[in-house]
Parts: C-alpha cells; sequence; structure tokens
C-alpha cells in the first residue's frame, strides 16, 4: 500500500490559481501584522508572544496549504493553519478558541476520512473533483473551513470575539481556504448544490446582518453572506465561474479586511462595539470613516471599486448559465447589504453619540494609530486597485472586460446601492440596532457537548470502585464475547 | 547472541540485587547501571537480530514439539526496542533525587523487565503463561510499591483480583488447547487447528481473547487500569501505559494471527468493537476527571482502543498502524505520566484546578506536557497524527466506518480535555517561582520530546515504509513463522 505523506507542489508547477492564492496570503497577513503592530499590545506579554507566533505561522501555512498539490498536504497545512489562528484568537477570548479549535479538528477529521476513502476508492489523492463517495466528508470539512450554511455556527461568534487582526486573517484569508478548497473540488455534477447553497448563505447573511448591533458580528454575518455571492459563483459549474469566486475571494478577502480594520479602530476608541453607542465618529476621524466608506462602497458593489467588479462577473457567469431567479436572489441580497451599511455607516460615524455627557472616549495614541491607518490605506488602494485595473489580472481570464463597463451593467449595480440608501434615509427607525441578540445555530452546537456531558455521567456512575460490580461487568462481558464467539460458529 | 540472553540479563540482576542488598549503597546502585545498561543493549541487539535474520533458540536442545522455542523475529523485535526504550528511561529516572533509592524497586523493575522480554521472545504456550505470571506479579507489586498510601494498596489489589481472573481464563486456554492438540508450541497449534475448525477452537480463542483483554484493559475489563495507573508512582504509571499495556498487544496480534488463524474473519471483528468501545470509553471517562493522573490513565485506556482499531482491521496497514501508534503512545504517555509527575510534585496536588500557574513556574516542563498532549490528540506534524491516520486508513479500507469516525470523535474531545489541563497550567501567575531544579527525570523527560519529534520524522524517509511493508508480510504470511520453528 502506498502511504502517502508530504507532497508539495513546489518544485512541480502550482497553477495560476495556487500562485494569485499565494500571493493573497502573504499580501493579507503582512497587512494584517502592520495593523495589529499598530493595534497596540494586547493586555499580557504572553498573550502578545502568542499572537505573533501565530500570525507569523499563519503566513506561512497559508501560503503552503495553497501550493499544496494534493489533498492530504492540503488538509495538514490547514489544520496547522486552524492551530496558528487558535493562537491568534486565545488573546482575545479563550472559550472562543477553544470551541473554534474543536470545530476545526472535527472538519479536518472529516476531510482525512474523505481522502482515506479516496485513496480506497480512486487512488489518487491529486486535487481536484472527488468521487461521489467522499464527496460528502469533503463538502462537510471543507464546508467547516469555508462556513456553509448549518456548518457556519463558529464564524458569527469566532469573528466577532477575535482581536481585530485576527478578525481581519479569519475573513481575509481563512475562510478563503476552505473556498479554495471548493474550487478545487467542483465540477458540472457539484454545480446546483453549490448554487443552492451560496443563495441560501447571500440571503440568509443579510438578514441576519441587518439584525445585528455588534459592529463586528454584523460584519461576521457579511462574510457569510458574501460567501453566498462566492459559492453562486462556482454554482455556474464553468472555467469562468471558478474565476469569478476567485477573483470576489480576494476582491471580499480586502474589503472586509479593511472593514474590520475600521470597526477595530472604531472599538480601540470608544471602547464598545455596540453600534447603539457609537456615533460621530465622522468628525472626530474622518481617515477611518473615508477608510471605511471604500470599504462599504465596495462590498455593495459600487462601479470603480473591486466590489462592482466581483459582482459583474459573479452576475455574468450566472447569466450564461441561465439561472435568472439566482441573479434575482442576488439582487435581493445587493439591497440587503446596501442597507445594512448605510445602517452600520449611520449609526457608527453620522448620528450624535447617545452617551454625550459621558465622554468614553480615550486619550489617543497618534503614532500607533498611524500604523492601523497605514495598513487600511494598503488594504483600500488594493480595493481600489482591483477596481479600476482588470487588465493586470492573469492573461488567461476568460471574461471580456468591455463588458463590465456597460450601461446595463453599472445600472444593475448601482440599483441595489440606491435602493438600499434611499429605503434607509426614509426609514432609519426600522434599521435602529436593537439591543438584543439574535439568535443563530451557535446555540443549538454548542448544545452538542450535553450528549456527551451526559454520556459520561452515566458512565462515571459505573466506575465507582466497587470491585463485586467490575466483576459483574467483567463476567458479563465473558459470556457476551463465548456467546458472540459460539453463535457465529452455527 | 540466542535469545536466552535477553531473558537471563534482567533475571541474573534481579536475583543479584537481593544477595548484594548487604554490601554498600555504591555497590548496588553499580550493579543496577550494570544490568540495566546490559539489559538495554541485550535488548536492542536482540531486537536487531530478529529483524535482520530470525533467530531460534531450542532450549535444551529439545526439539520444538516437545521442548521450548525462544523465537526473535520481525514481530518481536519492534516490542523489544519498545521494552527497551520504555524500562531504560524508567530506570534512569529511578536515580532522580526525589526518589527514595530502593533496591526493592530495581528488583521488581527487573523482574519485570525479564518476564516483559520472555513474553516477547517465547514460542511456547505455556511458557509464556509463566512469563505472564511473573510479569504480573511484579506489576502488581511495581502499583503498590512503598507509597504505602491506601489508595496504591486497593489499586494494587484490584489489579491482582482482574489479573488472576485473566490469568485463569488464559492457563484454562491453553490446558484445553494442550489436551486437543498435544502441542504447546504456537506454530504446531496453528498447525493441528488449520484441519478442525468448529467449536473445539472456539472456546479457547474466547478464553485467550478474555484473559488478554483483562490483561490489556480493553473496555469492559479497564476498571483496573486507571486506579492501578494513577495511584503508583509517577515513573511506575509511565512504565504500566508506554510498555507493560503494549506487551499484552503483543501477545494479541501472536496469538490470533498465529495460532488461531482459522478464526481471522470472527475474532478481529470482535477486537474491532472492543477497541471502539474502549476508545469511546476512555475519551468519555477522561473527560470528568479532575484528578490529572486519572485523567491521563484514562486516555490510555482509549490509546489502547486506537490501537485494537488498527489490529480489528486484520489488514498489513492495520497491524502496522497499531505497532506505529504504540511507539508514539509509548513516547508521549510516558512523557505526559513523567511531566505531570513532576507538574504535581511541585504544586503538591495532582488536581488539574488546582494547578493554576505552573506554566509560568515550569516553563520547560510545560512545553514539553504542551508537546506530549499535541502527539496524542494528533496534531498534524506530529507522530501521534501520523499513526492515526494509518488507523483511520486501514478502517477505511476495510469498510469500517464507524470506528473511523470514533477515531476523529476522539481527536476531538481528547483536545478538548487536554485543553483544560493546559488552560489551567498557564492561567494566573506563578507563584513559587521558577524552578531550576533538573532531576534525572527532567532528563528523561526530554529524550522523549526528541523521541517523539524522530518518531513525526520518521515517514519522511523511504525507508520506514519499507520496513512497515516487512513488518506487515510477516505478521500477515504466517508460513514464514511456521517454517521457522518447524524446520529445525
Amino acid at each position: 500500500m502506498n502511504l502517502p505523506f508530504l507532497h508539495l507542489s513546489l518544485n512541480m508547477h502550482p497553477d495560476q490559481i495556487s500562485l494569485v492564492m499565494g500571493a493573497f496570503a502573504i499580501f493579507m497577513t503582512l497587512c494584517s501584522a502592520l495593523y495589529a503592530y499598530g493595534y497596540g499590545a494586547l493586555a499580557k506579554k504572553s498573550q502578545a508572544r502568542c499572537f505573533w507566533m501565530g500570525l507569523w505561522s499563519f503566513g506561512v501555512f497559508s501560503f503552503l496549504t495553497v501550493l499544496a498539490a494534493d489533498w492530504f498536504s492540503l488538509i495538514i497545512f490547514l489544520e496547522l493553519c486552524s492551530i496558528s489562528l487558535f493562537l491568534m484568537i486565545l488573546a482575545g477570548d479563550v472559550k472562543t478558541a477553544v470551541m473554534y479549535l474543536l470545530t476545526q479538528f472535527a472538519g479536518a477529521g472529516s476531510l482525512l476520512i474523505g481522502v482515506s476513502i479516496l485513496i480506497r476508492d480512486s487512488g489518487t489523492i491529486a486535487l481536484g473533483p472527488v468521487c461521489p463517495s467522499a464527496f460528502p466528508f469533503f463538502l462537510v470539512g471543507l464546508g467547516l473551513k469555508a462556513a456553509l450554511p448549518v456548518m457556519h455556527f463558529w464564524l458569527p461568534r469566532t469573528h466577532s470575539m477575535a482581536p481585530t487582526p485576527a478578525s481581519v486573517l479569519l475573513s481575509g484569508f481563512a475562510v478563503k481556504m476552505g473556498v479554495y478548497g471548493l474550487i478545487r473540488l467542483s465540477s458540472e455534477s457539484t454545480a446546483p448544490l453549490f448554487l443552492y447553497l451560496g443563495l441560501t448563505m447571500a440571503i440568509y447573511g443579510v438578514i441576519q446582518a441587518l439584525l445585528q448591533h455588534d459592529m463586528k458580528r454584523l460584519l461576521a454575518f457579511h462574510t457569510f453572506s458574501q460567501l453566498g455571492f462566492v459559492m453562486s459563483a462556482l454554482g455556474s459549474g464553468t472555467e469562468a465561474g471558478i474565476m469569478a469566486a476567485l477573483f470576489y475571494s480576494l476582491a471580499h478577502g480586502i474589503f472586509k479586511g479593511l472593514l474590520f480594520c475600521s470597526a477595530g479602530v472604531m472599538e480601540k476608541k470608544y471602547d464598545t462595539r455596540d453600534l447603539g453607542l457609537l456615533g460621530r465618529g465622522i468628525r472626530k476621524d474622518p481617515v477611518t470613516f473615508a477608510l471605511f466608506l471604500v470599504g462599504a462602497l465596495a462590498i455593495t458593489g459600487f462601479p470603480g471599486t473591486s466590489g462592482f467588479l466581483a459582482k459583474s462577473l459573479v452576475k455574468e457567469t450566472l447569466k450564461e448559465g441561465h439561472h435568472v431567479l439566482a441573479i434575482q436572489a442576488l439582487f435581493l441580497a445587493g439591497i440587503g447589504t446596501a442597507l445594512s451599511f448605510s445602517k452600520m455607516a449611520f449609526y457608527g460615524f453620522m448620528k450624535t453619540r447617545p452617551f454625550s455627557g459621558k465622554d468614553m472616549e480615550k486619550e489617543e495614541r497618534p503614532r500607533e494609530m498611524k500604523y492601523c491607518h497605514a495598513a487600511m490605506l494598503i488594504l483600500a488602494l488594493g480595493t481600489l486597485a482591483l477596481g479600476i485595473l482588470p487588465f493586470s489580472l492573469p492573461r488567461s481570464f476568460p471574461m471580456d472586460t468591455r463588458i463590465w463597463l456597460s450601461w446595463g451593467n453599472l445600472l444593475s449595480a448601482l440599483s441595489p446601492i440606491a435602493a438600499g440608501i434611499l429605503f434607509f434615509t426614509f426609514l432609519p427607525g426600522l434599521f435602529r440596532p436593537l439591543s438584543i441578540d439574535v439568535p443563530d445555530l451557535y446555540w443549538l452546537f454548542s448544545q452538542l457537548e450535553r450528549p456527551f456531558n451526559l454520556l459520561s455521567s452515566v458512565l462515571q456512575q459505573y466506575h465507582n470502585g466497587r470491585l463485586p460490580r467490575y466483576l459483574k461487568f467483567l463476567l458479563a462481558a465473558i459470556l457476551i464475547i463465548f456467546l458472540l464467539l459460539i453463535r457465529s460458529d452455527q | 547472541m540466542t535469545p536466552v540472553l535477553v531473558i537471563l540479563i534482567p533475571l541474573t540482576g534481579a536475583f543479584l540485587l537481593p544477595l548484594l542488598q548487604f554490601l554498600s549503597r555504591k555497590i548496588i546502585v553499580l550493579v543496577v547501571c550494570l544490568a540495566g545498561g546490559l539489559s538495554f543493549l541485550g535488548n536492542i541487539w536482540g531486537a536487531c537480530s530478529g529483524w535482520l535474520r530470525p533467530t531460534v533458540h531450542l532450549a535444551g536442545g529439545w526439539p520444538a514439539h516437545i521442548g521450548i522455542a525462544l523465537i526473535h523475529d520481525p514481530l518481536s523485535s519492534p516490542f523489544l526496542l519498545l521494552a527497551a526504550l520504555g524500562f531504560g528511561s524508567v530506570l534512569i529516572c529511578s536515580f532522580d533525587r526525589t526518589e527514595k533509592f530502593s533496591w526493592r524497586f530495581h528488583v521488581l523493575l527487573f523482574l519485570s523487565w525479564a518476564a516483559v522480554n520472555g513474553i516477547l521472545s517465547t514460542g511456547d504456550l505455556f511458557n509464556l503463561y509463566v512469563f505472564y505470571e511473573i510479569f504480573s506479579v511484579s506489576a502488581y507489586l511495581l502499583v503498590a510499591f512503598s507509597t504505602m498510601e491506601w489508595q496504591a494498596i486497593e489499586a494494587g489489589f484490584k489489579y491482582l483480583v482482574f489479573g488472576t481472573v485473566g490469568a485463569m481464563f488464559f492457563l484454562f486456554g491453553t490446558t484445553y488447547l494442550f489436551l486437543f492438540t498435544g502441542y504447546l508450541n504456537m506454530a504446531r497449534i496453528s498447525e493441528a487447528l488449520m484441519s478442525e475448525p468448529g467449536l473445539p477452537v472456539f472456546i479457547p480463542a474466547a478464553c485467550f481473547f478474555i484473559a488478554l483483554s483483562i490483561k490489556t484493559g480493553a473496555f469492559p475489563s479497564h476498571f483496573w487500569l486507571p486506579d492501578a495507573h494513577s495511584s503508583a508512582k509517577s515513573l511506575v504509571s509511565a512504565l504500566l501505559s508506554g510498555v507493560l499495556v503494549m506487551v499484552s498487544i503483543y501477545v494479541f496480534i501472536r496469538l490470533f494471527s498465529v495460532v488461531f488463524i482459522v478464526l481471522k474473519p470472527l475474532v478481529f471483528p470482535l477486537m474491532l468493537g472492543t477497541g471502539s468501545l474502549s476508545l469511546l470509553t476512555g475519551h468519555l471517562m477522561a473527560l470528568r476527571q479532575d484528578d490529572i493522573k486519572r485523567l491521563l490513565a484514562y486516555s490510555t485506556v482509549a490509546h489502547l482502543g486506537y490501537i485494537l482499531i488498527g489490529l480489528g482491521c486484520a489488514s498489513a496497514a492495520g497491524f502496522n498502524a497499531a505497532i506505529y501508534h504504540a511507539f508514539n503512545h509509548m513516547a508521549a504517555k510516558m512523557g505526559l505520566f513523567l511531566t505531570a509527575g513532576i507538574l504535581a510534585s511541585h504544586a503538591g496536588t495532582r488536581k488539574i484546578s488546582e494547578l493554576s500557574g505552573l506554566g509560568w513556574d515550569l516553563p520547560f516542563v510545560s512545553i514539553l506536557f504542551v508537546l506530549f498532549t499535541a502527539v496524542l490528540v494528533g496534531v498534524p506534524p506530529l507522530n501521534g497524527f501520523m499513526s492515526k491516520w494509518y488507523i483511520t486508513l486501514a478502517c477505511v479500507e476495510r469498510n469500517q466506518a464507524i470506528p473511523a469516525l470514533l477515531i476523529i470523535l476522539g481527536t476531538v474531545i481528547s483536545s478538548g480535555y487536554y485543553l483544560r489541563i493546559i488552560r489551567r497550567l498557564f492561567s494566573g501567575k506563578g507563584t513559587q517561582g521558577t524552578s531550576k531544579d533538573r532531576g534525572a527525570t527532567w532528563y528523561v523527560v526530554t529524550l522523549m520530546g526528541v523521541l517523539c519529534i524522530l518518531l513525526s520524522l520518521l515517514p519522511l524517509f523511504p525507508v520506514f515504509t519499507d520496513t512497515l511493508h516487512i513488518l506487515g508480510n510477516w505478521i500477515m504470511d504466517i508460513s514464514m513463522y511456521k517454517d521457522l520453528v518447524m524446520i529445525p
């Protein structure tokens, strides 16, 4: 039997997707590092050490993940990435970090079973579509990484509780590695499944995001919703669809990183993430607002930003596949996105703050904040560059770039934004941040430990140290073994 | 060098020590060191010679079907190596400043070393039984040794009761086979049973299965294990979990792949079931423990489950994976028990909830502790991950979905409970100040860490794959073993 171990594709030729993703990994890690440098020291020295160790190892391992040429080494590096992120999240909240790690271990386990089935059934573990018997395991494993519906339960909590530089990497690149896996997995036959999953994600994420009052949680749900756009691009099942998904992932990683960064700056300044308690940022901190605006426009798909091109690409691929309903659903999700970012801009930056008497504003540390702003500036420039310089993309890009600037396309991009903003200006009260936590699936999955606890407490009762009882169990077991062996004789 | 010497050297050590006890302490220490070093070298030599050229020694020159054959073959050699590493490191630990030097302890240690080597060498069933008894008696005493706490004595007593039941079944099975076939030599019995399938084969098979699962501590008879492993001294716990338990795994492989080869399709699924249940029970019980050593003991039950699942696959890949996992478990679990011992003695308690802040006091030991837990949980490039992966692969190859899923579940549960300890270790502030006390245990623990790293690097070399290939072939194809024993 062939026992595979790390076969890296470094000496082979990683294809363009790998190279683009690898470059992107390094870019995001460096931006996050710059931001983290400005974000200020963590509470304890040990935490800071953990954080920086995690950050740099994440950079290395995520780079290796996307360069791997077979599923097995991809999974190994993916798991190492999860551990690095665990170290980073540890600085924010220990419980969340543990939950994240356990979830990711479960996902990696499922992937490993998938790979062993792949070895048994098809004999090859090269990256690519897998045989149907292994597919469910891959879907669950990669789904946990890429936060497919139901398997996304860890995402909002992790993204909101992690320290902001870690959220930037989580949203910016960690989930993209799951998407990268799904890109490798996608084929004609998986397309419809991915399409429906994607649409569910896009709509559900937006609805949840509109109900949030915690800035980072809102952004986390938008990550979920935007991943829906990526998945529906994969749902077209064509080469162009894969390219669209890839481009969307890149664009989203950058602008979502930017948005998380601005949320982090606000949190640092006002010591809260609650939209109901924030406000006035536009005067106090115009730079942050301007940079936030770039990100917000990008996520809504405003022409000139990377979001616009990404959304056009997705629409184009769906149009080719004649998925009219899907386009309409994405249109709705677009309106929701515009609404929710109007809300974030208004309540986070424009409105007067409710507690004007008690000023919670912290003393500024301009020198360190500068690094945060520098990181954000780089991300903003990246967003704009991806929007304005579409010709800098790899030459094998199968799309005709001219259609991007047609009137119809501009109109279809602007209309959800306009609709969202209009809706918001007329009914701002409807979207006032409520101070209730809207339940998500996290609760359901946090109950999963119950059966285990129950089972172990039942077992505990039988381990009470009484020798006669133990011997009774032993006797029963002996009888069962005899019966089993003798019965199989007949 | 014949297989006899491998048994004789530690046995000589064990018998010399009581005679020399009247001499000065220095001489005793010298004898212990000498006997230990020689036994270590003997084991290594036996392992190498067994691997390169399987050897048979007929005791007293009697032919194999009448006399006792001692065999070193490619199956016994990895276990001889395991025993050498385990006993050697425990011997070094026993010279630690915190341990009270006692020649009685060393007598027991050498006695069990000799018995283990005997079990690994013999090709005769009754001889196996005798060695098993020596082994068990010394293990009972080691558990109850010297601490003179009621816990340790009670644990030793429980172990004794369970072990006696196991020994009874073992003897019963041996007698049955002897009466039925007229042989005690394993290869001969296997040959004789080939032509006689049916009830007569099932009864001794069931007896041996029960006896061995009691001796290993597999699911329904695991009750003695956590008590024994947690109440004993740390170095004894390390020895029990790392080596002594694996000896029974060797006997499992030997008996059921040689003697009861006829029953292969029946017994191995049973092993798979026992393994799965042990895995689940061990992990679930470990989840609730507050005593750090008891937690580790339950984790041993779970890891026995992994190994039994590997065996239960009854394929070359499964056997290889199980043996590889036995090594990884030995290195990591011995390290864990020893580090836990250091931590517990520093804190003055074994309760996990009272270990807070020790990570800052004993940073090196704690980091090693984290490394060992990472090995056992199966964090990717480490050896524990690789062996679990091989076991999963073997399971899937045999279409065994449930054990494969349980392995994954086990990873998740175990990372849960180990993270709890690690969190506790690094929470709060250190109180006692950093300790720079480096005893012998400290060096052994470091050695185990290095061993883990080396074992992790193994799969990178193609030689390792070839080695596993030879091993797997040897276990699967028993005709080679039979030829070896029956020709002379």
